[in-house]
């Protein structure tokens, strides 16, 4: 380590979710209980990606995160007719009814993951050619192995742009605990790569 | 999305930055917004933390190799399809337990029993007042008075609307009453069904 600040640093931020800009959630679901399919679209456009990607990260697998977000989206539907501005928005209401049905999937299909689990890379993934896949991979595998809070935490703040408090107010927690949680995400998903360090994480 | 819970700003430390860059990572934007310009100053005098921040940097790096996929065009339409329209339903004055028996009602049924209960009541009135109004009067006097005097009766023509009215009513008009007793010799049992108890 040389001390330098990256070249890279500050990196940019990340992109806006998708439909951020034009009428505000609460005004679509007025127009949603009103029976207006394009608001319902515009809703969908907006936040479908998010929480689908979200269940995606968070389940380990795409199959299974589509299906929570079409529950979510299906939940809010029936919701619509009543919602009512709350102060906490819709995005929050839709990442945590998407974070129980995570949780139900969950403790259906497999057993709560040990913490700190010791990641196994997948041999295949060594002859990727493609580093950037194979990053991609090893990462996925290695998301889908922590704690379901911490994965949360770390989608929701790294992914989804979520801040340390609006994370703590979607979990019920406190900031300190938010960035406890993010700290041992982030020290799990070190370990985890660590056999590939030095080529994943440029580690010398 | 407001910030509902307002932490106390730190006083930014080595031990502070490390917390950071630990929990949000490398890229200051993350960071808590109160505290961001502070650490940006201390890590730019600081060589800790900019070790800090570039090992930080290497696992951000790894977790944006992530694809931000895009849900699938089938998710996109069966959640499209969804959709489904609000009933509207029809301004209501009354309160309280009517409107609760009325809403508790099946809703695709609301309207068919009263069309259909308004056209048993207009079926009931045009088959007796068609009845009444085109029988022939000495017809609805046989039914009542199967006497062999009947012809003997004088029936006024303008009297068979009055008939016809008191009929619907239960009440027969008094020429027909006075008829009444010449039943006593006719074997016709159809006076008697008054006394006959309904089970």
């Amino acid at each position: 380590m040389d001390g330098s600040v990256p070249k890279n640093w500050p990196p940019p931020r990340p992109g806006p979710i998708a439909g951020e800009a034009g009428a505000s959630d609460d005004a679509l679901l007025a127009q949603i209980g009103a029976g207006d399919v394009a608001a319902w679209e515009a809703i969908i456009d907006r936040h479908l990606p998010a929480v689908s990607r979200y269940a995606a990260y968070v389940l380990g697998d795409n199959a299974q995160g589509e299906d929570v977000a079409q529950e979510t989206f299906i939940r809010l539907m029936k919701k619509a007719q009543t919602w009512e501005a709350n102060g906490s928005g819709l995005k929050s209401w839709l990442f945590r009814v998407a974070r129980n049905l995570c949780i139900d999937y969950k403790r259906k299909k497999r057993p709560e993951p040990i913490e700190n689990a010791e990641f196994i890379a997948d041999p295949i993934d060594r002859h990727a050619t493609d580093r950037r896949i194979d990053i991609a991979n090893t990462m996925e595998r290695a998301l889908a192995a922590l704690p379901e809070p911490q994965q949360t935490a770390i989608v929701l703040v790294h992914y989804e742009g979520f801040s340390g408090s609006e994370a703590a107010n979607l979990l019920d927690i406190s900031v300190e605990a938010v960035e406890s949680l993010l700290a041992r995400a982030r020290r799990s998903l070190r370990q985890a790569l660590q056999p590939d360090a030095r080529e994943l994480l440029g580690e010398r | 999305m407001t910030d509902q819970i307002k932490p106390q700003i730190k006083p930014m430390t080595q031990d502070r930055i490390r917390e950071l860059i630990e929990a949000y990572g490398a890229a200051p934007e993350r960071w808590p917004g109160r505290e961001r310009d502070l650490a940006m100053v201390f890590i730019a005098t600081s060589v800790e933390a900019q070790d800090l921040l570039k090992e930080a940097s290497a696992l951000d790096t790894a977790l944006n190799a992530l694809p931000m996929s895009e849900p699938s065009p089938a998710l996109r339409r069966s959640v499209l399809d969804a959709f489904t329209p609000p009933i509207p339903v029809a301004a209501n004055e009354n309160d309280g337990l009517v409107t609760t028996i009325t809403q508790w009602q099946p809703r695709s049924n609301r309207s068919w029993h009263k069309a259909a209960a308004a056209a048993v009541m207009f079926g009931v009135l045009c088959g007796v007042g068609i009845s009444q109004t085109f029988a022939p009067a000495s017809t609805v006097v046989l039914a009542q008075q199967p006497s062999p005097d009947f012809n003997q009766l004088i029936v006024e023509p303008g009297l068979e609307s009055n008939v016809a009215a008191l009929s619907l009513g239960g009440e027969l008009p008094a020429i027909m009453r006075d008829t009444a007793p010449q039943n006593e010799n006719s074997n016709d049992d159809v006076g008697d069904d008054s006394d006959i108890p309904l089970t």
